[in-house]
């Protein structure tokens, strides 16, 4: 009998990709977001008005992470900008070997931003570092002001908070001044965006911070 | 339920580690789990037990998993203290939230097992 220390994390495997993902990232100057949230949050109806918003000003491309179908990917492909839909089978998030196999297949020379839209989920995805460069975590006004605290995970990790469906609050007991209060218990520093992709009402602020986030990492120094 | 596929992914790492080390079979899996890290150890057991079956490497092993609480030091004043996701409140200053500095991951601690070699 032999005893052997092993002391190797088990994410040690994805992390590995996730770093050759951001190295790819990085050499190509592209921005990959990472969008989490429950199931019908809004993520595509966001990513939707951004592309077509922005869409002639940046350069977009997309991987939509579902269980089944590509009804996402249909429904961003109608903005002309190159999209890979990752279908998981079940498995409920997306992992950077995914991720690192759909950009083989994706001409990230010349790109902005790449978009990604994790699978709608609050728990698991979180564990999951994709490379990403920045996370975004949606919380929609009709699922409850307590989520942050059930689902701390997904908000820590996030470098802002977008709450959407904000034309539905005066028909919900929905508190803004709660949620905010609690995402800074789990998030000292990120911005907090309260939007309505329906109205537009707040969505100037999601595309500033697209703006300066983009900006923040053309200023970094490439690796050769 | 990631708790599957990280279960997949530590049955890789003991595979990988009895191989280096010329184990023929693994007795005994010692894990950790934090108490940040978002897995559920319950679900994590059940995965292993689901998933053991298919590995003749690990059909016989029995798995021990360890729960760490998680650590956090405040910015502010320095004290360390023990830490809950949704609780990272410095109990000294009040400072909010203490960065995590312990509690946050998985991993696979030790294997035992026979040598190959006796
Ligand atoms: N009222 C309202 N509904 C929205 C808004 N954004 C999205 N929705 C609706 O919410 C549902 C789910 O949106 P979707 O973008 O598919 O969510 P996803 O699952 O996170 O991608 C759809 O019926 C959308 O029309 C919004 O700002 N206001
Ligand atoms: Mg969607
Ligand atoms: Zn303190």
């Amino acid at each position: 009998m032999a005893e052997i220390l092993v002391m190797k994390a088990v994410n040690a495997e994805n992390e590995a990709f996730a770093r050759r993902v951001r190295e790819r990232l990085a050499e190509a100057g592209v921005l990959m977001i990472n969008l989490m949230s429950g199931p019908g949050a809004g993520k595509t109806t966001l990513l939707e008005k951004t592309l077509g918003r922005l869409g002639d000003r940046y350069r977009f491309a997309a991987i939509e992470g579902d269980l089944f179908t590509d009804r996402d990917a249909r429904r961003l492909e109608r903005f002309h900008i190159p999209v890979i839909q990752l279908n998981t089978q079940g498995s409920c998030h997306l992992t950077a070997q995914m991720i690192e196999a759909a950009i083989e297949k994706m001409p990230l020379a010349g790109l902005d931003f790449l978009l990604v839209e994790n699978v709608g989920n609050l728990v698991c995805p979180s564990s999951f570092n994709l490379g990403e460069q920045r996370r975004v975590t949606l919380l929609s006004i009709s699922e409850g002001s307590d989520k942050i605290a059930k689902y701390p995970k997904a908000f820590r990790t996030a470098d802002c908070l977008v709450v959407t469906k904000l034309d539905l609050l005066p028909a919900t007991d929905f508190s803004l001044a709660e949620v905010a209060a609690d995402f800074r218990v789990v998030n000292a520093h990120s911005p907090i965006l309260a939007l309505s992709a329906k109205t537009g009402e707040g969505m100037t602020q999601w595309y500033q911070m697209l703006k300066t986030w983009k900006a923040e990492e053309d200023a970094r120094p490439r690796v050769a | 339920m990631h708790e599957f596929s990280l279960m997949e992914q530590a049955i890789q790492i003991v595979k990988a580690s009895a191989r280096d080390h010329h184990l023929h079979d693994v007795t005994d899996i010692s894990m950790v789990a934090g108490a940040l890290a978002g897995v559920n150890v319950d679900a994590l057991r059940f995965a292993f037990e689901v998933l053991k079956a298919d590995d003749p490497v690990v059909a016989h092993s029995s798995l021990e998993i360890t729960e760490e609480a998680g650590t956090g030091v405040c910015p502010r004043c320095g004290e360390t203290s023990p830490v809950w996701h949704f609780d990272l409140r410095c109990p000294r200053c009040g400072f909010l939230p203490m960065e995590t500095v312990g509690g946050d991951a998985l991993y696979v601690k030790s294997i035992s097992g026979g040598r190959c070699d006796g």
